[in-house]
């Protein structure tokens, strides 16, 4: 049977047709590459196509689009360059030397590719990993479903709403059920600041009256058939719950904005070596893994916050498998990049020192009047403020690289001026 | 004197920004850390706005909702009024990215346009 499998040759295979793979996929074809791009939705754009609210291109194009307008330009660019696309299809698996299954409409097909793009984006954490206790009713889903019911499909997920978790998904998810005739009776963050941006606290929050419950956090769940309500309680500062805080909101819908994890499935299966922090690959500053000529891009590597950085690492990605397709290797990533004081993660984890790049860095409380700085050297970036809830983006110019070439492990810090 | 408190979205920051007022005078700003806190403060008080983007039911096409927009804000008060006159609105594909779906919707002068484009389905 085997021998009916169709095999097929491509220079460049990208896995996700979301902002991250498309960009990956046009950069590969401007720069003359046979490039396939495989989705397995019915159509490019990914999770831009729910995100229907405007924020999106505005490193880029300096104009605040919605989602599907950012996906339509971005779409209308694979249109514009010879890339291979194929929707409604799925890989069946991804060994280490980049040979690809591909199921699709047309069949199944083998692919012997030069160089692999993983963009698989982003799964969001669902209730069992977060462990909140109580019945298991009908009613309990995570914001980014509600909001694919919603705003592709025209169904009311419910019509009393509680969100947990203040990161952006949970507070637009807010605004967008108001909007739509529900009752949002609150946001609860076990934190004590909001995780999501400023603007859409307020924007979302307080434009509605919708309480943010700060220090709070789930604690039961209600409800035989369909949800009833829920336990909402005050947790210590080990974020423990506190006995006797607790009170019942009554509410037919329980939304989860806790956290997204990468969709690293493909990463393993083909070797690559993850993060433990961003549980993603661990990737040089052409978002190469650590197995020659497969990369990684957009939140499959970290969760990002802005589309527009998703975009631009695609491109460098893109960058990193033409060069890899065309001559076999890259720069050798003899650096890490390691995460000093106050500094959660950073990304790339490794560099070669041989040419400028890019990273980006979460801190790990906020803070304000900051210099984040590479240790050991005077490469130096002034921030009025900084938060976990927002990722900071510096660029390391060609006459940096000068400072770093002594350095083995180049270490990024975050100080108070 | 009367007072309003305002979270500033200009950064991350989010300074509480303290406006007193007499009617539609505004007598004293205080809590800005800079020239852009005190801007936008002072447009949320004489004429907040705000982009709305939802969807509109919409035939023949592969999803039954097409995303739409305001190009500019609509003032705040006039966002329940656009939101009551966009869920009676009904279209039929093909429709087009930028594509007027409403104009001048519920007096604002400001139009109501497709955010992006959706084929007419192949039976």
């Amino acid at each position: 049977m085997n021998k009916n499998i169709k095999r097929i040759k491509k220079d460049i295979v990208v896995v996700g047709g979301g902002p991250a793979g498309m960009a990956a996929a046009i950069r590969g074809a401007e720069e003359g590459a046979d490039v396939l791009l495989v989705e397995r939705d019915i159509e490019l754009g990914g999770i831009l196509n729910q995100c229907i609210h405007n924020g999106f291109g505005v490193e880029i194009y300096g104009e605040e689009l919605t989602g599907p307008e950012y996906a339509e330009r971005f779409t209308r660019r694979i249109g514009e360059n010879q890339v291979d696309v194929r929707l409604n299809s799925y890989v069946l698996s991804l060994q280490p030397d980049k040979v690809i299954t591909l199921l699709t409409p047309e069949g199944v097909f083998k692919v012997d590719s030069e160089a692999v793009v993983l963009a698989t984006g982003a799964r969001e954490k669902s209730r069992g990993e977060i462990r909140i206790p109580g019945d298991r009713p009908s009613g309990v889903m995570p914001a980014g479903t509600a909001q694919k019911f919603i705003n592709k499909k025209g169904f009311m997920p419910g019509k009393k709403v509680f969100v947990l978790g203040s990161g952006d998904i949970g507070l637009i998810i807010s605004r967008r059920l108001t909007w739509e005739g529900a009752e949002v009776e609150g946001v609860a963050e076990i934190m004590d600041y909001p995780t999501g941006l400023n603007r859409n606290v307020v924007q979302c929050l307080h434009d509605y009256d919708i309480p943010l419950h700060l220090q709070h956090t789930v604690t039961d769940i209600y409800g035989t058939d369909r949800m009833e309500g829920i336990e909402l309680s005050r947790v210590d500062e080990n974020f423990q719950p506190i006995e006797g805080s607790g009170k019942d909101i009554d509410v037919d819908l329980l939304l989860l904005s806790v956290g997204l994890v990468p969709e690293n499935d493909f990463f393993k299966e083909a070797g690559v070596t993850l993060s433990e922090k961003t549980q993603g690959p661990i990737v040089d500053e052409w978002f190469q893994t650590d197995v020659p000529g497969i990369f990684g891009c957009g939140n499959a590597v970290h969760i990002e916050d802005l589309v527009d950085w998703v975009t631009m690492d695609g491109f460098r990605a893109g960058d990193g498998a033409v060069a890899f397709a065309g001559n076999g290797n890259l720069p050798d990533p003899d650096k890490e990049l390691l995460a000093g004081g106050n500094v959660n993660y950073v990304v790339p984890q490794k560099v070669s020192g041989e040419d400028a790049f890019r990273f980006a860095l979460r801190v790990e409380k906020p803070m304000e009047n900051v210099n984040i700085s590479i240790k050991g050297t005077d490469v130096s970036y002034f921030k009025k403020i900084v938060t976990p809830g927002e990722m900071e983006v510096e660029q390391v110019t060609e006459g940096d690289l000068g400072q770093l070439s002594d350095l083995d492990r180049i270490k990024v810090e975050v100080t108070r001026r | 004197m009367l007072t309003k408190e305002y979270t500033c979205t200009a950064c991350p920051k989010g300074c509480k920004i303290e406006v007193e007022y007499e009617g539609e005078e505004i007598k004293d700003i205080s809590g800005y850390s800079c020239m852009k806190g005190k801007e936008y403060v002072e447009d949320e008080f004489h004429d907040p706005r705000r982009i709305l983007t939802t969807t509109v039911k919409i035939k023949q096409a592969k999803y039954p909702r097409l995303p739409v927009r305001t190009n500019t804000g609509v003032p705040k008060d006039r966002l329940d009024c656009c939101l009551d006159m966009l869920i009676k609105v009904e279209l039929e594909a093909p429709v087009t990215i930028g594509d007027k779906v409403v104009e001048d919707v519920c007096s604002t002068g400001i139009s109501v346009v497709a955010s992006r484009s959706l084929e007419k389905k192949d039976r």
